[in-house]
C-alpha cells in the first residue's frame, strides 16, 4: 500500500486520501440505502403476519 | 368504435406495482453497469491516464471530484422537477423519489467538497476558502441537509412533501450560481473546462477517464434511488397497515 501511495508522487497521500473518503461516503450511502430497506421489509412482513387470521 | 389509449409511463408510474416492476427490471443492469463503469474508470483513471503537465499525480483526483459535482447539481435538478411533480401534477410517486434523493444527493456533494479541499491543500496551499464556487457548493450541501430535517420534522407526509418541494424550488436559484460562479466573480477554483463554448479543453486521454467515472456515479445514483424509493413505498404501507391495526383495535 505504501509503494502504491508513493508512487502517485510527492502527494500520493492526498490522492489516497480522496480516494479513500469517496469511497467511505459511497459505502456508508449504499450500506444505510441497503439497511433501511432490509429492515422495512422485515417490520412489513412481521406486520403483514400478524394481520393473517 | 373508439379504442382505450395505453396510459402513458408517467401515468402508468403512478401506480407503486407498476413502479416495483420496472424497478425490478432495472436493477440488475444498473447493478452490472455500475460496477463496471466502476471499475473500468478507476483503471483508466490509474493505468491509462497521463499525469498533468501543471498538477503531475495530482490531477487523478479530479476523476472522483468532477463527476461528484456534476451530480450534485444533476439530482438537484431532478429533486426541483420532483417538487414541480408534487405541486403542480400531484403525481404520487413524485415526493417519493425526491425524499429518496436528498440523501444521495447530500453524499454526492459532501464528497466534492471533501475531495476538493484534499485537492485544494497541495494545490493552492489551503483546504478551503471562501470563494464564489466552493461558498455556493457548501449551500447546496446545506440546503440537501435542510431538506433532509424537513422531512423528518414535519409529521404529515402530504404536508411535508408540499414544504420540502417549495423549499427545493427556492434552492434551485443556487444552481446558475454554482455553474457560473467562476465566470461571474473572481475565484481560486479554475474555469469550467468541460461543458463550455468552445468545447472542453482536457485532453481525450483524460476526458476518458472523466466520463466513465461519471457514467459509474449515474448508474450508482439510479440504483441508490431505486433502492431508497423501494424502501419508501414498504415505510408507506407500514403506517397504512399501523393506521389499520389502531382503527381495528378501537371500541
Amino acid at each position: 500500500m505504501n509503494a502504491l501511495i508513493a508512487s502517485l508522487g510527492p502527494h500520493g497521500g492526498y490522492i489516497a486520501a480522496a480516494f479513500g473518503a469517496t469511497g467511505l461516503i459511497l459505502g456508508f450511502l449504499i450500506a444505510m440505502s441497503l439497511l433501511a430497506h432490509r429492515d422495512a421489509a422485515r417490520r412489513l412482513a412481521a406486520l403483514e403476519a400478524r394481520r393473517k387470521p | 368504435m373508439e379504442q382505450m389509449s395505453r396510459p402513458s409511463l408517467w401515468l402508468r408510474l403512478a401506480n407503486p406495482a407498476a413502479f416495483n416492476t420496472l424497478a425490478r427490471w432495472l436493477l440488475g443492469p444498473l447493478v452490472v453497469l455500475t460496477i463496471a463503469a466502476f471499475g473500468y474508470g478507476l483503471y483508466l483513471a490509474f493505468a491509462a491516464s497521463p499525469a498533468d503537465y501543471q498538477q503531475g499525480e495530482t490531477v487523478r483526483i479530479m476523476y472522483i471530484h468532477v463527476p461528484a459535482a456534476w451530480l450534485s447539481l444533476f439530482v438537484y435538478a431532478g429533486m426541483a422537477v420532483s417538487a414541480l411533480g408534487t405541486l403542480v401534477f400531484r403525481h404520487p410517486m413524485a415526493d417519493v423519489a425526491q425524499k429518496a434523493a436528498a440523501p444521495i444527493g447530500a453524499g454526492f456533494t459532501l464528497i466534492c467538497l471533501v475531495t476538493g479541499s484534499i485537492w485544494g491543500k497541495p494545490m493552492w496551499g489551503t483546504w478551503w476558502e471562501w470563494d464564489a464556487r466552493l461558498t455556493s457548493v457548501l449551500i447546496l450541501f446545506l440546503l440537501y441537509l435542510g431538506i433532509i430535517a424537513l422531512w423528518r420534522a414535519i409529521e404529515e407526509p402530504a404536508r411535508a412533501a408540499r414544504a420540502v418541494a417549495i423549499l427545493t424550488l427556492v434552492g434551485v436559484v443556487n444552481l446558475p450560481i454554482i455553474k457560473f460562479s467562476v465566470d461571474w466573480w473572481y475565484t481560486l477554483h479554475q474555469p469550467a473546462s468541460v461543458f463550455r463554448m468552445g468545447g472542453p479543453t482536457i485532453h481525450p486521454t483524460m476526458l476518458a477517464p472523466l466520463f466513465v467515472m461519471a457514467l459509474g456515479y449515474l448508474a450508482l445514483y439510479l440504483v441508490l434511488l431505486i433502492v431508497r424509493m423501494k424502501t419508501e413505498l414498504l415505510e408507506r404501507r407500514i403506517e397504512r397497515l399501523q393506521i389499520l391495526a389502531a382503527d381495528g383495535e378501537r371500541p
